[in-house]
Parts: C-alpha cells; structure tokens; sequence
C-alpha cells in the first residue's frame, strides 16, 4: 500500500466540501482510505494505528488539514492526490463549466444585468421571503415564489399588490410552473401547445403535464398558485387572475384547473367565472365533490383523467382523431410475502400521496395512516414510525426542515424504505420518482442497489413521473428500475391502483 | 464584492463584547472567525442562527472585512459608517428552569432520540458507532472504536479518560469528536437546570478536560457549560419541556449544522441524556 498526503495550510475550506472531497477520493479505484482532517496530535495517532501518518504530516501545525490517501500503487496515490486538488480547486457549485455565472447580491443588481429578465424566482429562507418578493414586485418583476413559512398577512399583500401592478404571484410554496414555454423550479420538458393549466400543486402539475405530452398534447402555459391561494383568507387572487388571463389568452384552447377544493366563496366566484367561457374546461379537486352543471366543464378527481379529458377535449375542437388511451398493458400480479399485510406508500410528491389516499379510500372504504390526512382518526401520531397501512409524503415540513427535498435527496427515503422491509408485516412498498428539470439527476443510481436489495417477498410498485425528452430521461430510469425488481408504471393511477388491487388480493387470499 | 456599508445587522450576540477585533482566527465563505482572547467572536452570513458570540449580517456572502469595533450601540466595520445595534437586534440566550412534569421532558427526550437516529448524518458519531466496518484498519473504523471506547467509559464514569476518547479526534473543521463533548456539555448542564439534579462536578470535570488550546472550541465548551447557546439549542431544549413538542424541527436544523458537526453535538447530547437524565430509556 502506498500513503500520501496533502498539507493544506492557509486556505479556508467548508468543511461539507472536506466531507465530499474525502467521500469522492474513498471512491476512487484503487484507493483503499481516504481523509481530509485537521492535523491534531490525536488524529496523527490514529493515523498512525491505520499506517497512514507519513513524514510530511510530522512537520503540519495542529491547525493545517491533510489529505491522507492510502491506494494499491504510487500511481493511483498520486492521481488521487492530483484528485483532491482538483476538487478543492473548483469553485463550487460549478463543475468544469467555464462559465462562471456573474455574482450578484440583491435584486436590484440582477435586474440592472438582465436585458430581457422579467420573472423573478425567490427560494429563500421562508422568514426573509416576503420582504425579497416584495422587492421583485417593486421592481416590475412577475414573482415565483419557491419559499414556504411566508405568513398568510404576507401573502395576501403581495398577491394584491401583483394584481394591482399587473404582474405574476405564484406561490408562497410555489414548486413548479411553466411560463412560455420555459419549465421553473420542479418541472418537466414537455412540448408547446395549446392547454393552459392553473394548479395549486406542484407534482399535481407535472403529474398532468406530462399526461398531456404522453397524449402528444402541449401547454401553453402552466401557472402555479401555491397551496393557500384557494383559501378563504386570501381569496382565490392568482387562481381567478389565472383563469383570468387563460380565457383570454388567444394560444390556450383547452384550460385545466388543479388543487385542493377551495373555500365556498372562492369557489362561487370561480363557477361564476367558468360559466362565461366557452373554452373547455377540465376541473380536478383531488376528490369527489358536488359540482354544477356548467357547459364544456367537465370534473374528475383522477389526475390521469385529467390530462386524457384535457387532450380529447383538443383534439375534439381541431378535429383530431387519434386514440387518447393510453396504452392497455397486461399485468401480472406478483404474489406478495405470506402472513405480510400492509403497503407503506414513501411519496415525494404532495398531490401525488393524497391522490393515493383517495384511491385507497375509494378501494377500502376508509383512509390509511398518513401524516398528511385531513380525518384526525386516520393522521400518523408519529410519521417517523409507520403503524398498518401508511402513505407518507415526504417532502412535508417534518421532514424537509433543514435537509433538502426528497425529489433531489433520495437518502431519507432509502432510509425508510429499509425500515419498512425491516417490519415482517410490510408486503408492498409504494413510491413515487419524480423526474425533470430541479429533481434528483439520476434517481434509479440511487434506488436500484436499494431495491435489489429487499426482501424478495416484498413488492416494490414504483410511478416514474418524466418525459423522455428530460433529462433523466422517464424510460432509461424506468428500465433501470424493472430491471433492480420493481413494477414500474408511468401512470400515478395505475401504479396505485396495481398496488392496492394486489393488497386486496393477497387479504381476500389470507 | 459588496461594501458592508450596503448590508444590514441582522443580529448581534449579547456577549460579543465592546471592543476593536482585528485577528482573525479562520475565514469562510460565510463566516469570518475573529480572535477575542481566549474565545472567539464570528460574523457570520444569515445562513446562521443568532449566537451569544456571533453578529449575523443581512447577507448571503460576506464582504472582504479586515476589522471591526463593537461599541455600545453600533458597530464599525473596517472604516465605515457606525450600523447601529436595534434593541430588537441583540440576542440574550434563553434561560432554562425547572420543568415539574418530568413525565414530558422523558417522553419528548425519547421520541426526539427516535427522531434522531433516522435523520442524524450517515457520517455522525452515532451512526459511525453503530456501523459495522468491513475493514477494521481504515482510518474511520479506528476512529469508531475510539468513540467507541470513551461511551463505554462515560456509562463507567471514567470522564476524563472518556474525553480523550473524543477530544481532538476525527473529522471536520472542528474535531467530530470536540462536537460530541459539546453536546454532552450541553446536555449536563441543561438537565441541571431542568430538573435540578446535581451534576455540577461531573461538568466541571469533563469540561476541563475537554478544553483544549482551539480557541473556536473552547468558545462552543464554554456555551455549551453556561446554557449561553445559539437559537436553534435554545430553541430546541425549550421545545422538549413543552407539551406541544416541537422539538422536531429545532432538531433538523441543528442537524444542519456543518457536515456532520450538529448531528456529533446531538450524538453527545443523547448519550448524556441516556446516563443522566432521570427515568429515560434511550436505545443508544
């Protein structure tokens, strides 16, 4: 084995840069350790127990990192070497791109850069955010508004002071939007076209919007409301102002509505509202409610359904004739693990976890455990622990305070799908991966060793949410998926549906 | 770069005290450590919670500063205007007291240790000593029987050579192990407080055995064993003697902290609570 090592004396170095530096060095062929450590008189100790403390590191100060390597060959040590430089070196967030983008401090200063920028996106700490967006609307910016934990006082301000200014407040909590044609924050390459969406949820958007690229259908724009704008308090403000400008926008054909169902009085306004227009209209409240007779509205609680009825409702005004079925596939029902009783749902995706609640609801009679169900008797006490039949989104404040979110880390999630294989009463676990622009850049690296991984007994039912024209691209990573042992479905629906049709066979059967 | 005459004072730390600081211990890009004696003092971006020795600028990236002079009301970067220090800008720590319903200080302890242990980084103290190492001689495997080794000895009372067990020891800009004995620092001394049990000399002992000639982790000891703790310790102790335990979300963000540095100081904490805190059952 050969040892070096790297005295960095003077350069000040995030200590999460250290910890990725060693982890990419460790990694490495050939190379057998890897550290990035302060030279204190203990660690030099331990390094002498693992035969790793080589001269130059007797001369460091207690203050001075090292970079100890230990690899098979002089060659690989000093390639590693060579490595960690390299990383250290590069400025981060910027890897080997030549074009290092202009730094600038406040809003005012990118907006003087920008020739033609007119949209501004804030994903700040929630407590700063409304003072930044406030700024941006200042400016003359249209607003997306990535942040959370922005008060209700806050956002009603600003989405009045947009309309006042004639400008775009999407959001507090504002994940996924498609603004001519250009995807923003969480969202997917999906073509151009002619239905207009306003949604006051994020996967529920990308969950539709690639529906309709499934179906060759196109959007002309994609509005995000944020999940509060349906409220009482706030009014409905972006969601009527939306609608507003869809009905009048001469490239939207076909327009969709998505979200939680709104207060009673916004809900008036917006039966008022759909009542004038003559385009067609496909309305999805994510579950079953009473709904009235309005011509060329049509309402379903099934994001699925939701693109194909936007799509045949096109395809009906431009007399195109073409099948919007999807593709029926056969499918074998795997067998799951005997005296094994619960499915345990691990989502990414908000919308996508409540639509699975709905679908249970509708299969069972009742609602599974979840920590975001709105029955007290069914919410988790505890969504760390799952207990019976779970569905747990998350990407909730409970889980996202102070780590990333699960669409980009997937470490939480694999954490929890061992946990739930742990439990012997475990028999399918349900998840969602959601692709596109903002998300994990290759989510079946991460999941396929985790999968393969499982008992055989149990059931791994997994809804890739991607076009192929992302950049993950939907079918590489479905394959990839199938191939580790999962049933993979490009349908929320159908992937719910296939999981709970198998757990009520296997019960029927018991 | 911007000029600090452009940013704002988010916060300024009540014990940072009036004076000319002018050397500078260590310089990130977010936090500029100035020495102060024996302590240290950091200006820091806002990505940092309010700290009893921190100021925190309303900034994402700090500007080229070279000195500053705390005085009663304002503070003076390098040669500027004087930013005047608002009342509403000064961070006490909080006091802890006695909490009389040990039954909830016990149960949010234990759902937090849950908590804990699903979230804490995979390169913290805790997770390293449950790990199994396929190669005993690595440098990580080696360091994990020495943590190893000093648990078993604070569960035997051995406090001072338990401290050797961790001060000074592996990775990080401070020391993992240096984190792990102020999280157990912090956990004594609250638990004084809390539920006024007697645990004076143990703090005094493993604190002087702890300190060490880091100035930047003295100055954590020295928080940790005066309760003088940032906003989010604060904040998270005070959500475990509450009845709506909100600990959760303090918890995460102390997690957050560095790369593993808030999960070692947490892997400290709950060892501590497992040993001294009255009636616990903590799986560690």
């Amino acid at each position: 084995m050969e040892v070096m090592a790297k005295i960095i004396k003077g350069k000040y170095l995030d200590s999460v840069k250290l910890m990725l530096v060693s982890k990419a060095l460790r990694e490495m062929s050939g190379v057998s350790d890897a550290v990035a450590i302060l030279a204190t008189k203990e660690n030099r100790e331990i390094l002498a127990a693992t035969e790793m403390l080589v001269d130059e590191i007797l001369d460091a100060a207690e203050t001075d990192l090292v970079i100890v390597v230990k690899a098979a060959t002089t060659e690989t040590a000093e390639k590693a070497i060579v490595q960690a430089d390299e990383l250290i070196n590069a400025p981060s967030g910027h890897k080997g791109s030549g074009n290092v983008a202009q730094s600038l401090h406040n809003l005012e200063a990118a907006s003087n850069s920008l020739n033609k920028g007119d949209l501004c996106l804030i994903s700040i700490a929630g407590k700063y955010a409304a003072v930044e967006a406030d700024k941006a609307l200042e400016l003359g910016l249209h607003v997306m508004l990535f942040s959370d934990n922005v008060s209700l006082e806050d956002e009603l301000k600003l989405k009045q002071k947009a309309v006042a200014k004639g400008l775009l407040m999407m959001g507090p909590d504002c994940g996924t939007a498609i603004i001519n044609g250009v995807p923003l924050a969480f969202a997917n390459k999906v073509p151009r076209g002619n239905i207009g969406i306003v949604s006051a949820s994020g996967t529920g958007l990308q969950e539709v919007s690639v529906g309709l690229a499934r179906f060759h259908c196109g959007v002309s724009q994609a509005f995000g409301t944020g999940g509060r704008d349906g409220k009482k308090e706030i009014g409905g403000i972006m969601l009527l102002a939306f609608l507003d400008y869809l009905i009048n926008d001469a490239q939207t054909q076909v327009i969709v509505l998505i979200g939680k169902t709104p207060d009673t009085i916004v809900l008036d306004k917006l039966w008022q509202q759909l009542a004038i227009t003559a385009k067609p209209v496909v309305v999805n409240f994510l579950t079953e409610i009473a709904i009235p007779n309005i011509p060329n509205m049509q309402y379903t609680s099934s994001l699925d359904e939701t693109a194909e009825l936007a799509c045949a409702a096109y395809n009906k005004l431009n007399n195109i004739i073409i099948a919007t079925k999807a593709e029926e596939t056969t499918i074998v029902f795997n067998a799951i693990g005997k005296g094994s009783k619960y499915i345990r749902g691990l989502y990414s995706g908000g919308t996508l976890c409540y639509e699975a609640l709905q679908l249970y609801h509708q299969y069972f009679g009742k609602y599974p455990f979840s920590n975001i169900s709105t029955e007290p008797e069914y919410k988790m006490a505890d969504a760390w622990h799952s207990e019976g039949d779970c569905f747990i989104d998350l990407g909730a404040d409970d889980f996202t305070v102070g780590r990333p979110h699960p669409m980009i880390d997937y470490s939480l999630r694999l954490k929890k799908m061992q946990i739930e294989a742990k439990d012997p009463d475990t028999a399918i676990i349900l998840i969602d991966v959601v692709l596109g622009y903002g998300a994990h850049p290759d989510p079946a690296s991460e999941l396929v060793p985790v999968i393969a991984a499982l008992p055989k007994d149990i059931v791994v039912v997994c809804h890739v949410l991607g076009t192929k024209d992302d950049p993950q691209n939907v079918e590489k990573q479905a394959e990839q998926l199938a191939n580790a042992g999962a049933i993979v479905f490009t349908a929320h629906h159908k992937a719910v549906v296939y999981a709970l049709e198998l757990l009520k066979t296997g019960r029927n059967k018991a | 770069m911007e000029s600090i005459n452009n940013i704002g004072l988010l916060s300024v730390g009540a014990c940072v005290p009036e004076g000319r600081f002018q050397l500078i211990y260590s310089h990130h890009a977010k936090v500029i450590n100035f020495s102060c004696g024996e302590l240290i003092v950091s200006v820091c971006t806002r990505d940092y919670c309010p700290g009893a020795f921190r100021i925190i600028l309303d900034a994402d990236l700090l500007p080229e500063l070279k000195t500053f002079t705390k005085l009663k009301h304002s503070i003076i970067f390098d040669s500027g205007k004087p930013v005047k220090i608002s009342d509403k800008s000064i961070y006490l720590s909080l006091e802890f007291h006695l909490v009389p319903e040990r039954v909830i200080l016990q149960k949010n302890i234990e759902k937090s240790f849950r908590d804990f242990s699903s979230l804490c980084s995979p390169e913290s103290i805790y997770s390293m000593v449950s790990s199994y190492y396929r190669d005993e001689n690595t440098f990580s495997a080696v360091l994990a029987n020495s943590y190893r080794q000093g648990i078993k000895m604070f569960r035997e009372n051995e406090f001072e050579n338990a401290v050797k067990c961790f001060k000074r020891k592996g990775i990080g800009l401070t020391p993992a192990g240096d984190d792990f004995l102020v999280g157990f620092l912090i956990s004594i001394a609250w638990m004084s407080q809390v539920q006024k049990n007697e645990l004076s000399k143990i703090l005094k002992v493993i604190f002087v055995a702890s300190v060490g000639n880091d100035p930047l982790v003295n100055t954590f000891l020295t928080q940790a064993v005066t309760l003088k703790l940032d906003e989010d310790w604060a904040m998270f102790l005070t959500s475990l003697g509450t009845k709506e335990d909100e600990s959760l979300g303090w918890m995460t963000k102390i997690i957050s902290h560095g790369s593993s540095s808030g999960s070692d100081e947490l892997s400290g904490f709950y060892l501590a609570c497992s040993l001294y805190c009255n009636d616990i059952g903590l799986d560690y």
